[in-house]
């Protein structure tokens, strides 16, 4: 009886460890996409690249304090995809390129929402 | 390719760990479900051993959630024989009474190659000395011949014979294994006594030991190396 106890405790704490990472994720995740939405926003309205800047270094940073979990938890390839937008957006920011700037931040925030959408713990991505 | 050799080191411990700790009955023959398990075990680990794209914990969750329900399943199957019978299915008499059971083996898709293959594996050739022969739900067949095809025992003739003990390993490849010598009643005294009088000089010049409950010693020695 013992180890069914400790086996169930063991699903148990896999259940919950991997609904909590998943959430967690989609919750920090979907406010840098919004950000960087917001930080686009700005410069299209009031070309304040200044502000938009700030802002997207914010997102930046919060995404290399989450690294270690983001690559613990998924896909290398989904990673570095988004690590090449942020350079890109990054370089776009600094050399203040409008048209150039609205794409690969669209990309950006596009290429979080999916990895937002691919940690639902929804019947779609069970499937 | 550290982090390869990494990987493959923590997954094969973690398997290992889970396997030995569901016991010994699961690494012995395979129900169906316990060779599902190795089947998905064995591929979930290679994939993350062999993509360093794929974080680690996308095969130690699965494994590790595969090895949770298998006990959970071993255990429930140990108290409701319902459960056992839906998991693991029954066994399936084949041979009864000296006769082929056809509709059980067409159930069971037992062919007659493969039955006769299997009693032949097992030393019978002539059908009419066999008297069940089941098929388990591991697949192996297990075979009961006719009472006076089956060997004498020395119950039968009526002969008195020793009662052999089991022996306690004392020495294995050199190593003492006290647990094993207290066991037996004995101690350090006894054993060196023992060795000398079989002309060693220590237990590291050992390659196996064992003591019984009727104390009778079985004792080989290390060969040199050459």
């Amino acid at each position: 009886m013992k180890r069914l106890w400790i086996a169930c405790a063991i699903l148990a704490l896999l259940l919950g460890a991997t609904l909590w990472q998943g959430l967690s994720a989609i919750d920090y995740l979907e406010d840098m996409a919004v950000s960087l939405e917001n930080a686009q926003d700005l410069v299209e309205e009031k070309e304040d690249w200044g502000q938009a800047r700030q802002i997207s270094e914010e997102v930046f940073s919060t995404w290399e304090n989450h690294k270690f979990h983001l690559h613990a938890t998924m896909n290398h390839r989904d990673i570095d995809q988004v690590l090449f937008s942020i350079q890109a957006v990054r370089q776009y920011l600094q050399l203040e390129e409008m048209d150039q700037y609205v794409a690969a931040n669209a990309q950006l925030a596009a290429q979080l929402r999916l990895l937002v959408e691919l940690e639902q713990p929804t019947l779609e991505n069970i499937l | 390719m550290f982090t390869t050799f990494s990987r493959t080191l923590i997954l094969y411990l973690i398997i290992i760990t889970g396997i030995r700790l569901m016991g010994k009955r699961q690494v012995g023959e395979l129900e169906p479900s316990e060779l599902v398990l190795s089947l998905l075990i064995a591929d979930l680990a290679s994939v993350p051993m062999q993509d360093q794209g794929i974080p680690l914990l996308s095969g130690v969750i699965p494994i590790l959630t595969l090895l949770s329900l298998t006990m959970i399943f071993s255990v429930a199957t140990m108290k409701s024989i319902t459960l056992r019978a839906i998991l693991c299915g029954r066994p399936s008499v084949v041979i009864r009474a000296g006769k082929f059971d056809q509709a059980e083996m067409r159930r069971t898709r037992l062919t007659v190659d493969e039955l006769l293959e299997e009693l032949r594996i097992q030393g019978y050739t002539d059908l009419s000395l066999i008297k069940y022969a089941i098929l388990e739900t591991n697949g192996q067949l297990s075979v009961l011949p006719y009472a006076n095809q089956r060997p004498v025992t020395a119950q039968q003739l009526d002969i008195a014979c020793p009662e052999g003990g089991l022996p306690l390993i004392l020495i294995s490849d050199g190593h003492l294994l006290e647990r094993n010598l207290r066991a037996r009643g004995r101690n350090l005294d006894w054993l060196n006594k023992q060795l000398a009088q079989r002309g060693c000089s220590s237990p590291q010049s050992v390659f196996l030991m064992t003591l019984d409950e009727d104390d009778a010693i079985y004792l080989a020695r290390k060969e040199d190396p050459q």
